[in-house]
């Protein structure tokens, strides 16, 4: 049984069909990249997947039932932009994950916090952007969850930052589980992808495993990407 | 999880609460202090500072009750459609008791804030006097002045109710969320009142005493006098009707959440 299925799944705000009719399937232990420009709705289709926001039609499945609490029990979400209370502190957002989620491992969180050598009692009004940001990398990827959702994780980041992330995400996600990772920058995660999603104007134009697509193009994801979209 | 979800639903909000609740019993002591003084000390400066922390104790009493109901409706509007739903909606939990919860904790913790109010007003005002005349009212019409407390809480709790059905509605729109959310708020609520104001009407048209009370001469009015059924009844109807639109408003916000979100 797939992990992840997507029926026919049609977006629409106010008469502009933002995602149309797409489908796609995600198998256990894969990382998968959602590639697109800026715009291209990857960011919709992960909301969507997410439950943030309700298909105009179609249908999300996970391991063949709708997304509901059973499935977001085994989906860790981490958005492009900050998500926590701002007035809680560190040492709350662990408490708050290990109150809510069954497969929050707080020692693993504790263990990658001292990584940043970011304290506990420090609120999260304090902390810069991107240290929010990496606070929230660390609680999703505390998690031994079935399925990991990365919506732009490098985006905006420092090339320092962007290989703490990427080191992060690969040396903490569980074994079997799937990553799916959305980003337009291609190349820095080029190397970790088992698959590829293009999408581009809401519809999902390749759906292919990263080596059959690399020996196809003659070149990189990236290349074929380029070529593909014409950058 | 409700009960987690409730938590954390009423420490978000009671952070900044607490301190307007601690300011009106702060503010109301001030002014028991400052009216003793005067009392004893019978000068003009002692007035001054009387009937200026009097008022600061009422101006403090109104604010948290603004605050705790803003507070309340930000924090429900933030994380059930802000950046932080992103938390909320991901959890692995129902959305009905996602609303649940913060319709619990926001009537909780109006509840909280007007019984703290009347504590700060039973500080401020009943002194020697005022008891003796409180005292004689409760022993005629102590069950008529409780029935009058139940239906102005249950009203404070149906606009609150308002809101939150208010702000689902408002963010079902693509467009101006926040201002029709308060749009939707405030026409809700005054069908609510219009229709109230119907249901006693055709109750007044009922009872012909009522109509004798209101037309009689309010003048004589006593607060210590026995009150009359009918009116009694009149706050009977408007406490079962706010009742009534509490819960028809909350199923009404509760299915709107369950069917779906859409968070920018």
């Amino acid at each position: 049984m797939a992990l992840l299925e997507c029926r026919n799944v049609t977006k629409t705000f106010q008469n502009v069909t933002v995602l149309d009719n797409v489908s796609l399937t995600l198998e256990p232990g894969r990382i998968v990249g959602l590639l697109g420009r800026n715009g291209a709705g990857k960011t919709t289709l992960i909301k969507l997947i997410n439950d943030l926001l309700t298909p105009t039609s179609g249908e999300i499945l996970f391991e063949g039932k709708p997304i509901g609490p059973e499935s977001k029990a085994h989906i860790s979400f981490l958005p492009e932009h900050t998500y926590l209370d701002p007035g809680m502190k560190v040492r709350g957002t662990i408490k708050m994950f290990s109150d809510f989620y069954a497969d929050f491992n707080a020692d693993k969180a504790y263990e990658l916090l001292l990584d940043l050598q970011l304290k506990e009692d420090m609120y999260l009004s304090k902390m810069s952007k991107g240290m929010q940001e990496k606070l929230q990398l660390i609680l999703v990827m505390s998690r031994a969850a079935k399925l990991y959702i990365l919506d732009e994780p490098l985006g905006g980041v420092d090339p320092a930052t962007r290989d703490y992330i990427m080191d992060t995400i690969l040396n903490n996600f569980c074994e079997g589980a799937s990553v799916l990772l959305s980003t337009h920058l291609i190349a820095d995660i080029e190397r970790i992808l088992d698959d590829v999603l293009f999408i581009d104007n809401g519809r999902m134009v390749l759906q292919s495993p990263a080596d059959e697509l690399r020996a196809r193009e003659g070149g990189s994801v990236d290349q074929a990407f380029r070529r593909m979209f014409k950058c | 999880m409700l009960k987690k979800l409730m938590k954390y639903d009423f420490v978000r909000v009671e952070k900044v609460v607490v301190w307007a609740l601690l300011a009106v019993l702060v503010c109301a002591a001030a002014a028991r202090l400052t009216n003793a003084i005067y009392n004893e000390k019978m000068t003009m400066l002692w007035l001054i500072v009387d009937k200026i922390a009097s008022a600061l104790a009422i101006v403090v009493m109104i604010f948290a009750v603004f605050l705790t109901f803003f507070r309340i409706a930000a924090s429900f509007a933030r994380t059930v459609y802000g950046k932080q739903s992103y938390f909320t909606h991901t959890l692995p939990v129902k959305r009905g008791a996602v609303y649940d919860a913060k319709v619990l904790c926001g009537l909780a913790m109006n509840l909280l804030t007007l019984l703290a109010v009347g504590a700060g007003a039973a500080i401020v005002f009943l002194t020697g006097d005022t008891m003796a005349l409180v005292k004689a009212a409760w022993k005629d019409s102590g069950a008529f002045y409780l029935l009058a407390a139940v239906t102005f809480v249950l009203e404070v709790l149906c606009f609150a109710v308002c809101a939150y059905l208010g702000i689902v509605l408002g963010h079902m729109l693509n467009t101006h969320k926040i201002f029709l959310s308060v749009v939707f708020t405030l026409v809700l609520w005054n069908v609510i009142s219009t229709v109230l104001i119907g249901a006693e009407a055709v109750f007044y048209f009922a009872n012909g005493n009522i109509a004798d009370f209101l037309r009689a001469d309010t003048a004589s009015f006593a607060m210590d006098a026995p009150m009359p059924q009918e009116v009694k009844t009149v706050f009977v109807v408007a406490a079962a009707g706010y009742a009534l639109m509490i819960s028809v408003l909350y199923f009404i916000g509760r299915r709107l959440l369950v069917k779906g979100v859409n968070v920018d």
